[in-house]
């Protein structure tokens, strides 16, 4: 687990970290999707090789299902396609509210530390 | 979360209530069973009885839950968007189904169908009449115009709902039919015994139906919440009560409306009887035994009455009684009188003399007379002697015989007299002949003295007395005929206020326990209602935690207030810690969620025989947050339920696709005529092999790591398909779910569990023809389990070829 990270994800999203008006839950995003793979990295390198970029998240979120079980794959998938998401501009959605990414880092967060 | 039986909770909340005692608390529960329980605990037992302890409420007692029915499929022909027959197929058992499409591509037309079929009305149909019903035949196909929804009924087997239109028939003109597998087509849908949980559970709800949740009249949703905690047999305990009671007061009530006019009556009658009944009635506890005693004539009658019944059975002497005592009397007379020359003495005494005398001439033969001195007593005397004392005898006893003759006839006339009754003299009641009877009594009575002056009295009286005796027998006889005329009435008056008495007096306890069971019912309800709502309030505010995400609506308590006829559901909230209602602040999306919350515990009470729910577009106006947590909401639900998703959003399927081990994805895509396919895009199956397909395909995935990973993939994949298609067989048989779930994780290995779903049987000797016959079966089962533990060496596409043909093998065998 990277605190720093997910701790400067928390800190960007609540204001205590500057961030450029209006970017906040973006940028809280980005940080908190650095987190979640890196905490997922990590939790494949209980598996050996670990399996680190340029392998696919899809990849690594399969494998972390046989070696961490369903539960922390299913944790992990919803934190990566909600992050991966607030982190792609997309025409026909609206920017990630504070409170979502709020949300997503607490499910980040909530993966067990390898 | 299954719930305890309302009837339970009422028997430990009166239990634990010390001022309640056994017979109300025996009369609540049989209040909330039926009228006939409640009649006959009234009947049966009498507060006297000794307490039986607790009653047996095996009506009430279920270990197993109850027997549910899954959807199997849902096939439309002319109706709505689709055109030509259609079928949607459904995988019976626990599981969640999203039925995937774009707007305006026949799935909601699938979901009105089951609505349609099941509740006779669609949420759409009523609310847009006009518009749909115009536009509810298909345009392309209008006809034929069919709907079969399949259905599978743990311990029974398969069911088809059908509804049937004739080419101009209207929307309202269907044929409804059910038919059981091996059984006759049935009109209507009730006798699958369902038509209460429809309503109750509402297992089908859209988005629309969603909003108006809580929109409508807050009593609707206030009744709605009532019926589904079963609160309605609580309501309907209490109405039973209210009836019995109301039942039980009537005695008591009519006796006392109907006394001032039964007082009135008796007051207007002289009659002693009226009077004694007044005395009685004026009591404050009349003695109700006197009272039926008067009424009925059974006691001691007044002594009015007495005199009556006496006086009109007065006797004289009869005529001819009279004149042959009279006649004896004056005959007797008469022959004393023949003898009045005879003197007794003397003859008696001349006879002792003669006696004397014939000894003497017997003793001493002729002697002259030793008592004139101047006769002699000689043969000649002796013989004159004899004849005059024979004489005297003769006089003697004929003056003895008339004499007695005389007392006879005496003593009979003053019989006569004697003998007619004396008791007109005492006569007090006011009889118009009395006077004259008494007068002829009297003078009856006043007998002169001499035996002819006797004969002759009788004579001359006996018509007077037996005149006037007749006249009061008739008049008494008259009186007491009127007497008992006017009295009938009364006393019928009398025995009818006596039983209304009588049944009140006996209804006293049975009122009073009543009574009690009423007041502590209404006193009691507010808690029990609340306390019943409490599990499904704690599920909405659990699922609303996992909906909103990121609203700041924080769900408070959720409470029945009011009374049963103008309640409603207050629920409560608070906005960053402020309390509020919940309805004041939440947004349109916020209360869809919260209507979800509300309904989906509902929808899923573990008494409701309809093992599947179904949602027609619930997350419009979702959030990509709030989907997050409604699919891990329905997730979880379709552990044990089968739920059913009918969505445009293709967000939903997204997240089912990617975060979820039960979820299969269905898509519906309509093509020009209305063409509707369907086309199973995804099931927990596939989801696997499109897992092993992606790790495949990323080649920076080291070998090593393939190895290990693919064979549990391919597993898993196995064991999936052939789980999906051992439920949706056994279930579909009709077997009930625990058993299909036990017979399941009985077996653990993956050969055992194909056989099971291919088969029927774990070790069935048909597995190692069926492994033989196609050479990527025995592959895929090596890789499926020593793979598993020993690592396969994984050859790219030819395992994805593979998986694939094994998992159609396995879902599509016949």
């Amino acid at each position: 687990m990277t605190p720093s990270s997910l701790d400067l994800a928390r800190s960007v999203l609540d204001g205590r970290t500057a961030a450029p008006p209006g970017c906040q839950a973006r940028i809280a995003a980005f940080l908190a999707r650095q987190a979640l793979q890196d905490e997922v990295d990590a939790l494949c390198a209980a598996h050996d090789p670990a399996l680190r970029h340029p392998v696919t998240m899809r990849s690594r979120l399969t494998v972390l299902r046989f070696i961490h079980g369903a539960e922390v794959a299913r944790t992990a998938e919803v934190a990566w396609q909600g992050l991966n998401e607030a982190c792609h501009h997309h025409a026909y959605e609206l920017s990630p509210t504070a409170a979502e990414i709020d949300h997503l880092i607490d499910v980040v967060a909530s993966l067990p530390s390898s | 979360m299954r719930e305890q039986p309302i009837v339970d909770v009422v028997f430990d909340l009166a239990a634990a209530d010390p001022d309640l005692s056994e017979r109300p608390a025996r009369l609540i529960l049989a209040a909330m069973e039926s009228d006939e329980a409640l009649l006959a605990e009234l009947e049966s037992a009498s507060a006297t009885d000794t307490p039986t302890g607790p009653p047996v409420t095996t009506d009430y007692v279920e270990t197993a839950a109850p027997i549910g029915a899954y959807l199997t499929s849902i096939e439309v022909t002319g109706f709505r968007g689709v055109g030509r027959r259609a079928t949607l197929p459904l995988t019976p058992g626990p599981g969640l189904i999203i039925v995937a499409g774009r707007n305006g591509s026949g799935k909601s037309s699938f979901a009105e169908a089951l609505e349609l079929a099941l509740t006779g009305d669609s949420f759409r149909w009523v609310e847009r009449a006009a518009q749909w019903m115009s536009a509810w035949r298909n345009l392309h196909q209008p006809d034929p115009c069919t709907i079969r929804v399949g259905l599978a009924e743990e311990g029974s087997g398969p069911i088809t709902v059908g509804v049937d239109w004739t080419p101009d028939a209207e929307l309202t003109d269907c044929t409804l039919w059910t038919q059981r597998s091996g059984a006759k087509r049935e009109p209507g849908i009730s006798g699958l015994g369902w038509d209460r949980a429809l309503k109750l559970y509402r297992p089908i709800l859209s988005y629309e139906e969603l909003g108006h949740l809580l929109d409508g009249r807050p009593i609707d949703l206030y009744r709605a919440m009532e019926r589904i905690l079963g609160l309605g047999q609580l309501n309907d305990a209490a109405e039973r009560l209210a009836t019995v009671l109301k039942r039980l007061k009537i005695p008591e009530a009519e006796a006392r409306s109907r006394k001032p006019h039964l007082r009135a009556v008796l007051e207007s009658v002289e009659d002693a009887r009226a009077t004694e009944a007044l005395r009685e009635l004026h009591r404050r506890q009349p003695d109700l035994d006197v009272l039926a005693g008067i009424a009925t004539g059974s006691d001691a009658p007044a002594a009015d009455l007495v005199v009556l019944r006496d006086l009109a059975e007065l006797a004289t002497p009869t005529a001819d009684a009279t004149t042959g005592v009279v006649r004896e009397l004056r005959k007797a007379v008469g022959e004393l009188a023949e003898h009045s020359d005879v003197t007794l003495e003397l003859a008696e005494h001349t006879s002792a003399l003669l006696g004397q005398a014939l000894e003497v001439h017997h003793e001493h033969g002729t002697v002259p007379c030793p008592v004139c001195g101047q006769g002699t007593l000689d043969d000649a005397w002796r013989a004159a002697a004899e004849r005059r004392q024979a004489q005297a005898t003769e006089d003697i006893r004929a003056l003895t015989k008339a004499r007695a003759r005389l007392d006879r006839a005496r003593t009979e006339a003053r019989r006569l007299i004697a003998s007619v009754p004396g008791s007109v003299r005492q006569v007090a009641i006011k009889l118009d002949t009395v006077a004259a009877a008494k007068t002829a009594y009297s003078s009856w009575t006043t007998v002169p003295s001499g035996d002819l002056a006797m004969a002759e009295h009788i004579e001359t009286c006996h018509a007077e007395l037996t005149s006037a005796f007749d006249a009061v027998r008739v008049e008494a006889a008259e009186t007491l005929k009127l007497r008992e005329d006017s009295w009938l009435p009364l006393a019928q008056e009398l025995a009818a206020w006596l039983e209304l008495k009588r049944a009140a007096l006996a209804a006293a306890t049975d009122t009073d326990d009543v009574s009690t069971a009423s007041q502590w019912i209404t006193k009691n309800s507010g808690v029990l209602r609340n306390q019943r709502l409490l599990p499904l309030a704690d599920e909405a505010r659990r699922i609303w935690a996992r909906l909103r995400q990121e609203s700041n609506v924080d769900l408070g308590r959720i409470t029945l207030d009011g009374q049963p006829h103008h309640g409603r559901l207050s629920i409560n909230a608070t906005v960053d810690g402020t309390d509020t209602t919940a309805l004041a602040v939440m947004s349109q999306g916020e209360l869809h969620a919260l209507a979800l919350a509300l309904f989906l515990p509902r929808a899923t009470m573990p008494d409701s025989p309809l093992r599947f729910v179904v949602l027609d577009d619930p997350v419009q106006a979702m959030d990509p947050a709030k989907i997050d947590g409604f699919v891990s909401v329905l997730s979880d639900l379709a552990r044990d339920r089968q739920i059913i998703v009918f969505s445009h959003d293709d967000r939903l399927a997204d997240v089912v696709r990617r975060t979820t081990d039960n979820g299969q994805i269905i898509e519906v895509i309509r093509e020009s005529g209305s063409a509707v396919s369907v086309r199973r895009d995804r099931t927990p199956a596939t989801r696997y092999l499109e897992d092993a397909r992606a790790l495949l395909h990323d080649h920076e995935v080291p070998v090593s790591v393939i190895d290990k990973v693919v064979p549990g993939i391919c597993r898993l994949a196995i064991e999936a398909a052939a789980r999906e298609r051992f439920y949706g067989r056994r279930i579909k048989a009709g077997s009930d779910r625990a058993s299909v779930e036990k017979d399941w994780s009985d077996f653990t290995s993956t050969t055992m569990r194909v056989a099971l779903a291919l088969f029927g049987d774990p070790k069935s000797p048909q597995m190692n023809r069926w492994r033989s016959a196609r050479d990527w079966r025995a592959r895929m089962l090596r890789l499926a389990t020593q793979g598993v533990h020993q690592g396969g060496h994984i050859v790219g596409d030819a395992v994805l070829v593979d998986l694939s043909n094994m998992l159609t093998d396995i879902m599509d065998a016949r």
